[in-house]
């Protein structure tokens, strides 16, 4: 009974989810490779709809196991009556399907597939292990979310009390998004299970590595998309964390998943735009959204991913088009964006980070040369060693890029200068964070650097394998599979 | 080299994976941790504001205590919710999670826990593992 109410506590917020996001998606022929893309990316909005819903409802009504039972059925029906309306509607049929040519099986493409089986498997392994010996997750997990997810679903009635603790340690002003879906989950089941946490941060950490890896595969080609999911699969660092429990992992979900569904829009030729009505990027939208109330990074983000593309796409194609694509992103972001103002206006403290109640004045933070230097140190230092592997990865890529060259098609430059400008603005404000922190600079760093370097991860090697060639390419050294690829 | 390595890390971190011994399932830190309190939930309100002290709790600048006294005060937290676990004074409950020791003298017997008046409508309860808690009746 517990593993059926389990099941369905998670499985009916996925499958909700999942239709939504094919109700959105732009109209092609039955595309298996797009089928598990779609299935990776409703991991995310799964858990943020049923946090958003289960958050409101608190707020608005008070508790009621029922009461989220009939809205997650409410929400099912809806989604399937938009996906049938979708499926009966006729207004964004493309003309002609793109034409995609499906270069028969290599045998290199065989041995990563194989090897990117067995690394999955192991790293599955790995990560219930990890979990199995630590169920509660470490500091962060059950000290901040999980805690947060007990007291939102044992209070009851009394759950607001949960932002009233004097010293301000449980930081109130972080989003609720985990600790939400994990409460919300074992409203629905009717009891409370470790199970729960282990299950989201499962879920969240293998559908990065498949948004990874069919995201690539579908702009790049199979083996490029296969080396792209091995890398992230085999860094031991993000499967580690991801069996942790922190919300790191799901942030980077949610910005691989935004990044992944802008550069798809942005492949798409202009009269697909048309016809599409850039329907990723609505998509986009509702992860971005996603992204803040996961946490307070998220709206970094959300800052960093306008203004680079205003950037980039103003001068190519004007602002006109810009604003278009904006308020087709602000359909899917606003509804999200009003429950995160909504919480951040009725519950949240001030940020600590930004108004801190202890430590130097702002001014004598920013003056303070010594802070620049011990945070370029460490971002230099760490940013070598990343990811616990056998040897340093940055320099390892740099290698590889060497070896094989660049590869980045004439049609996607624009979107992936915007990407990378993305991914920069984030870095600099991680490290602005760091320089102005109230807390001691040096330990900050070292309990945080490598956590937010890891939220940048699966988009970073998103970005990397659209830029580098693809091993195609470089073994046939010819123009002719660039062209079909 | 790009297949190589990530295999390499992979394989390691499996192989080192499999030293964990799955008889030791359930005997996690935090779940040893939280069966210390097991004795004390009676004693709490169901939900409200209890008081807390530990070893090594600075509770002017708590961000200045020591890294275990701070898990054993978060872990409280964690394992008490949604009763709020407060280090600031003044509360009619108060917990103390010290070093495991002995009970006090002059003490009555509860269940699984000794207690002692302290005068003033105060008393202590001390449950043995180094957790005590101060009942004020005023």
């Amino acid at each position: 009974m517990m593993i059926l109410n389990l099941v369905l506590a998670v499985l009916i917020p996925q499958l909700t989810a999942f239709i939504l996001i094919s109700a959105v998606w732009p109209r092609e022929k039955p595309n298996r490779s797009h089928l598990l893309l779609k299935c990776c990316l409703a991991v995310g909005p799964a858990f943020g709809l049923l946090s958003c819903v289960y958050f409101l409802q608190l707020s608005l009504f008070g508790p009621s196991r029922k009461g989220l039972a009939a809205a997650q059925m409410a929400l099912l029906i809806c989604a399937l009556a938009l996906l049938f309306y979708r499926l009966k509607s006729t207004e964004d049929v493309p003309a002609s399907e793109p034409v995609r040519t499906v270069l028969p099986r290599s045998r290199l493409q065989l041995i990563l597939s194989v090897l990117f089986v067995v690394a999955t498997v192991s790293a599955t392994l790995v990560f219930v292990i990890v979990s199995l010996k630590e169920p509660h997750g470490q500091w962060d997990a059950w000290a901040v979310y999980n805690m947060k997810a007990r007291f939102l679903f044992r209070a009851g009635d009394y759950w607001r009390d949960l932002f009233y603790e004097p010293t301000g340690w449980t930081s109130p002003d972080y989003p609720l998004m985990i600790p939400a879906a994990i409460a919300a989950c074992w409203t629905l089941m009717g009891h409370e299970t470790v199970v729960v946490p282990i299950l989201v941060a499962l879920l969240f950490t293998f559908a990065t590595i498949g948004v990874v890896y069919l995201s690539v595969s579908h702009l790049r080609g199979k083996s490029q998309g296969l080396l792209a999911g091995l890398l992230l699969v085999c860094t031991p660092f993000f499967i580690l964390h991801g069996a942790n429990q922190y919300t790191d992992v799901p942030l980077g979900f949610f910005l691989l998943a935004t990044i992944a569904l802008l550069h798809l829009q942005d492949v798409l030729p202009e009269r697909q735009h048309r016809s599409f009505q850039y329907r990723y990027l609505i998509l986009a939208g509702a992860m971005m959204g996603l992204s803040t109330w996961t946490k307070n990074e998220g709206v970094l983000f959300l800052a960093a991913i306008l203004a680079s593309r205003f950037a980039v796409f103003v001068p190519r194609n004007g602002l006109k088009v810009y604003l278009k694509q904006v308020s087709n992103v602000a359909i899917g972001l606003i509804p999200v964006l009003l429950v995160v103002i909504y919480f951040k206006a009725t519950l949240a403290t001030p940020n600590r980070m930004l108004f801190p109640p202890q430590g130097p004045s702002f001014v004598a933070k920013l003056l303070d040369a010594s802070r620049y230097w011990i945070t370029l140190d460490a971002f230099i230092t760490q940013g070598l060693g990343f990811g616990n592997w056998a040897v340093s990865l940055t320099a390892l890529l740099l290698f590889y890029l060497l070896l094989l060259g660049l590869g980045i098609k004439q049609n996607e430059r624009a979107s992936i200068a915007a990407s990378l400008i993305t991914l920069g603005i984030m870095l600099a404000g991680y490290f602005a964070a760091f320089v102005l922190s109230p807390l001691d600079v040096a330990g900050h760093i070292a309990s945080s650097l490598n956590r937010v370097l890891l939220q940048l991860w699966p988009s970073f090697i998103f970005v990397f394998f659209l830029i580098v060639r693809t091993p195609e390419q470089a073994l046939m050294k010819g123009e002719a599979v660039s062209a079909q690829l | 080299m790009l297949l190589f390595f990530p295999l390499l890390s992979n394989c390691r971190l499996f192989i080192n994976s499999l030293k964990f011994d799955l008889s030791q399932v359930g005997s996690d830190e935090v779940t040893l941790y939280q069966k210390r309190f097991d004795g004390i939930r009676n004693l709490l309100p169901v939900r409200g504001t209890v008081g807390y002290s530990g070893d090594g709790i600075n509770q002017a600048e708590y961000w200045k205590s020591d890294a275990s006294a701070l898990r054993n005060w978060f872990l409280a937290q964690y394992t008490l919710a949604p009763v709020v676990v407060s280090i600031t004074s003044n509360h009619k409950v108060s917990i103390i999670n010290g070093g495991a020791g002995g009970g006090d003298l002059d003490s009555s017997e509860k269940v699984g826990s000794t207690f002692r008046d302290l005068g003033n409508g105060m008393k202590l309860f001390d449950f043995g593992n180094g957790l005590k808690v101060v009942v004020s009746e005023q």
